[in-house]
């Protein structure tokens, strides 16, 4: 229950940030977000090219019961999507943090990854609630 | 407000199921997952708590007199042992539960109100009351609803009655291979011999479309009976929370309380269309006459979107860029893989295959009329 990966950023409104080469991000949903909306059905991510500013929402989760936005933990452009995910959005619940990602951003600057929490911080955010 | 607990709480508990508050009571959601639940009770079994649905008997020579005036549908159809599906109107035709009523014969029925309603369909009952007698069984009384197509086999194990004998939308009476010393309400309202078993009420319906049985059981023992279903069930049979009981219903296109008729609704909206019988004179029924006639009333409609998408509770319908209703109760069907909605629309856009739009959160997507079930 409620994995939490070494290594990664995280929000308070449990997405993981994943950083690649360069000023490249990857994002998804924990482990923990997963759970908490059960079987996820269908996906909306923001389309290729879209710019996104930090906090923004940058596409929809849907479970059976109900839907959930998700947020651009940084600013930048969207570079890559999911596309897996249209086929088998159960992705994200059964693989969260490795076939379940969501989206990669080029970042506008590295300085939008203050802020966001390791994975100790977020293990004891997750703790508290 | 403290949330009530079914006397299955424990159960839920020990299976891990994720909890949440229905209605004032904190109920299972989910065990496994809701498309897994969903998919067992539509091929094998599923067994559900629905100890939070209420239990009114009603009782002595006034008894019938008082349901003549409560349903929009005709008591005399319930025959001894049978049960009736019925809406409970206000003067003006707008619903206030829907409900199902059992006739135990020798003046007594049994009704069975929704959780949510039961406190004012109690108190509607008593404010009509010509002088029936009313027992609130509701707290006394457990009840789990054994549901798929395997239900009676399953259930058939540990029952030495002949459950093939018990009829759609009949009730009788059961007596397990659970020992079981007295209970007093089981045989009050069906009186038989003990011989020392564990005995229950089985009504041969349920809330998913399958067959299967809801089982009335003395609140003390019912985890008791919970449990032999799941062991003696083995592969067979799952827990099933309330998320799947929602995308099951829907599926067959059954309403849910609250949500798809919120108090404002009359029975002429919601249908089904035989649920009223104008052959007697019930509250309500003079609003329904006028209603009838009303070419401009909305009425709720299965809507199954043509692209991909789920419609939810609150969404608008349109029909030429004008928004003509709402959505009610919304899901992606896990049989279908569509999302399915029931809604509200004028009644010229109700006809099967109309097209309409439904405005998922900014998203214009097509949508049809079609004829319920949806499966």
């Amino acid at each position: 229950m409620n994995e939490v990966i070494e290594g990664l950023l995280y929000t308070r409104s449990h997405e993981w940030v994943q950083k690649l080469e360069g000023s490249r991000v990857r994002i998804g949903v924990t482990d923990h977000a997963q759970h908490e909306l059960g079987d996820i059905v269908y996906i909306e991510l923001s389309a290729l090219g879209k710019v996104l500013a930090k906090g923004d929402e940058a596409g929809a989760l849907e479970s059976v019961k109900t839907v959930e936005p998700f947020y651009s933990p940084v600013g930048g452009k969207v570079v890559r999507v999911n596309e897996e995910l249209e086929k088998q959005p159960e992705l994200i619940n059964r693989s969260p943090y490795l076939e379940g990602w969501l989206i990669e951003l080029e970042m506008d600057s590295l300085q939008d990854m203050d802020g966001l929490l390791d994975s100790a911080a977020y293990s004891s955010l997750l703790e508290e609630a | 407000m403290d949330l009530k607990r079914t006397p299955l709480y424990e159960c839920h508990v020990e299976l891990s199921a994720k909890m949440v508050d229905f209605a004032g009571w904190i109920m299972p959601l989910q065990y496994s997952g809701i498309i897994e639940e969903h998919m067992k009770v539509r091929n094998s079994c599923g067994i559900f708590d629905v100890s939070h649905m209420g239990d009114i008997l009603i009782e002595g020579p006034h008894a019938r007199e008082l349901l003549f005036k409560m349903l929009t549908n005709n008591i005399e159809l319930a025959k001894i042992g049978k049960g009736i599906y019925s809406h409970i109107l206000r003067p003006d035709g707008t619903i206030i539960d829907d409900t199902i009523v059992y006739n135990l014969g020798d003046d007594r029925y049994l009704l069975v109100p929704n959780a949510s309603t039961k406190d004012k369909v109690l108190a509607w009952m008593t404010d009509n009351n010509p002088g029936a007698i009313l027992t609130d069984l509701s707290e006394a009384m457990a009840s789990i609803a054994v549901q798929g197509p395997m239900a009676q086999e399953v259930l058939q194990k540990i029952c030495e009655d002949d459950l093939s004998a018990i009829g759609r939308f009949h009730l009788s009476r059961l007596t397990t291979v659970l020992e079981g010393d007295r209970q007093d309400i089981v045989n009050s309202l069906f009186p038989g011999s003990e011989n020392g078993r564990l005995g229950c009420v089985a009504c041969r319906t349920g809330y998913t479309g399958e067959d299967g049985f809801e089982l009335l059981i003395e609140a003390e023992h019912a985890a008791r009976l919970w449990n032999a279903i799941l062991s003696i069930g083995g592969g067979d049979v799952a827990p099933a929370g309330l998320g799947c009981r929602d995308t099951l219903r829907l599926e067959k296109g059954m309403l849910l309380s609250g949500t798809d008729f919120d108090g404002t609704q009359s029975s002429l909206q919601t249908g089904p269309r035989w649920v009223v019988k104008m052959d007697h004179d019930f509250i309500g029924r003079e609003a329904l006459e006028v209603q009838a006639d009303d070419p401009g009333l909305s009425v709720l409609v299965g809507l199954v979107l043509e692209e991909k998408g789920i419609p939810r509770h609150g969404h608008d319908i349109l029909k030429d860029g004008v928004v003509i209703g709402h959505v009610t109760s919304g899901t992606m069907s896990p049989v279908l893989k569509k999302g399915i909605a029931l809604g509200y629309v004028p009644r010229r856009n109700s006809r099967k295959d109309e097209r309409l739009l439904i405005d998922v959160r900014g998203h214009l997507l097509e949508a049809r009329v079609v004829s319920l079930p949806f499966l």
